[in-house]
Order: C-alpha cells, then sequence, then structure tokens
C-alpha cells in the first residue's frame, strides 16, 4: 500500500529542492529510511522506500535502484554529485536535497508517514 | 543460463552495474522477487568487494528454476583471515572509501545472511574465490 503523502507536500514540508526533472515523480512512496551506509540500506529499505542520506555520489543511485526505492533525499545542505544526477535521470528516480540535517528530515517524513499509518 | 560480467577494482563509476543486469535478467526469467531480493544483496556485495579490495575480478551468475548461483573471482591481495572478515564491523578499506559509505564491515556478514550457501577461498597476494547460492523458494499454488 502506498502512502497519500503527495511530492508537492513533501517538498513543502522538508524544504526540498528537486534536482532531477518533474518526469522522475513517477512513483509511489511507501516508507522511508534513513542511513548513510550503502550495504545497511541495500539489506534493510523496503521497496517503494524514500532513502535520507548524506551521500551525494552516482552509486546512491545505483543502491536506490537495486532496492527499488522510490527517491533520495540529501540532507544538510550538500548538492548532489552532477554523475549522480546523470544516473538519476537515468533510472527515473528523483533526487532532493534539503537544508535539514537526517535527523530532522527523518522526524518530519516520519510524521506525514505516521498520518498513513506507513510508519 | 549463465551470465559473466568484468569488475575493474576503484571503478566506482560502473560498480553496481554488473548486479542490476543480474537483477533485470532475474525479473524478466519471472523468479521470485524474495529471491531476486536476496541474490542482489549477494551480487552486489560481492562485486563491490572487487571495486574496494581486488585489481580486477569476474562476477558471474548461473540460474536455474531451483537456484541462483554467484561467483565472484578476483586478483588482489586476497583475505587474510577468512574468519576475521566475516565478523560484521571488521573491514580493511580505507578512511576514503569508509567516507563514501563504504567498507563498513557488513559486505560478507549481509553475504552470508542471504545465501544458502557460501564458500570463500582466498589466497594472500593472488586473490579470492567466492561462490554464494540462493534458493529459489517459489510460492505453492
Amino acid at each position: 500500500m502506498v502512502t497519500t503523502v503527495s511530492w508537492d507536500e513533501l517538498c513543502r514540508e522538508l524544504e526540498l529542492t528537486l534536482h532531477t526533472s518533474r518526469l522522475t515523480l513517477c512513483r509511489r512512496i511507501s516508507g522511508a529510511y534513513c542511513g548513510d551506509l550503502l550495504s545497511d540500506v541495500l539489506a534493510h529499505a523496503r521497496p517503494g522506500s524514500l532513502w535520507i542520506t548524506i551521500q551525494k555520489h552516482r552509486n546512491v543511485i545505483a543502491v536506490s535502484s537495486l532496492a527499488g526505492l522510490s527517491g533520495v533525499i540529501v540532507t544538510g545542505g550538500r548538492e548532489p554529485n552532477p554523475d549522480t544526477l546523470e544516473s538519476a535521470e537515468k533510472e527515473l528516480l528523483p533526487v532532493f536535497s534539503t537544508p535539514l540535517d537526517n535527523f530532522t528530515a527523518a522526524g518530519r517524513l516520519f510524521g506525514l508517514l505516521a498520518r498513513d499509518g506507513k510508519t | 543460463m549463465q551470465m559473466q560480467f568484468a569488475v575493474a577494482g576503484m571503478d566506482f563509476g560502473r560498480a553496481g552495474d554488473a548486479t542490476a543486469r543480474i537483477k533485470k535478467t532475474l525479473q524478466l526469467a519471472g523468479m521470485e522477487a524474495s529471491t531476486i531480493r536476496k541474490v542482489v544483496i549477494v551480487a552486489y556485495e560481492a562485486e563491490l568487494n572487487i571495486v574496494i579490495h581486488a585489481y580486477r575480478g569476474t562476477l558471474s551468475a548461473t540460474v536455474s528454476p531451483e537456484q541462483v548461483k554467484i561467483e565472484a573471482v578476483d586478483e588482489g591481495p586476497g583475505i587474510n583471515d577468512i574468519a576475521l572478515a566475516m565478523q560484521e564491523g571488521y573491514s580493511t578499506a580505507p578512511p576514503h572509501i569508509r567516507e563514501m559509505g563504504f567498507g563498513a564491515g557488513m559486505g560478507l556478514p549481509n553475504i552470508r545472511k542471504n545465501a544458502d550457501k557460501l564458500n570463500i577461498q582466498s589466497e594472500i597476494n593472488h586473490g579470492t574465490r567466492l561462490t554464494a547460492v540462493v534458493y529459489n523458494h517459489q510460492k505453492l499454488g
């Protein structure tokens, strides 16, 4: 089951900037996972999850795609690398940045998803 | 059906490509989603071990309706103490690799958790051969 949280609502609440084209907003959000170790995310994030992380290099896209995630939120005001965005466009995976840190971004997203019982 | 891919040491730009090809093939073959998930974890960790630790190697998948066998063979420094390398948190990866979120000592433990059979043979200053099998547990009915 997916959440009723829309991408626009998500962008507003988490102060997100979308770095990929709007075409990448084609997946449904069904949960979230927060972590900076790629092996941990691959092993534990459920398909459809949004990934909150400080990592901004292109291997994040490879892991997201392999795990079937719905998007990536890079925290702490970090700018995703250009080759990360190039890979993300190919995979049709949205990549956002936010000035919020991992804890605050995860807290706000938890609040949104809790509304639908997706936590 | 068998697939084999060359994997280059330190080529982080293509890291995960071989696993992505294996995943696609398993999806097209209609394999169980839970089997694919396990194979993806095993293959990606094995592929990244070559990228991070070896000079070069190959990642191969042998697919049948009953199981998927993943083999990662590399030319590299080898593993000095396999039992130690299997412990979660143990890693010989350098700091700049760890900063990327790799080398946290989760790779081999993740492979062990997701594989039904695992064999690792290694020779110092020569290389490592990892063989892992994931059974395809088909849903009844």
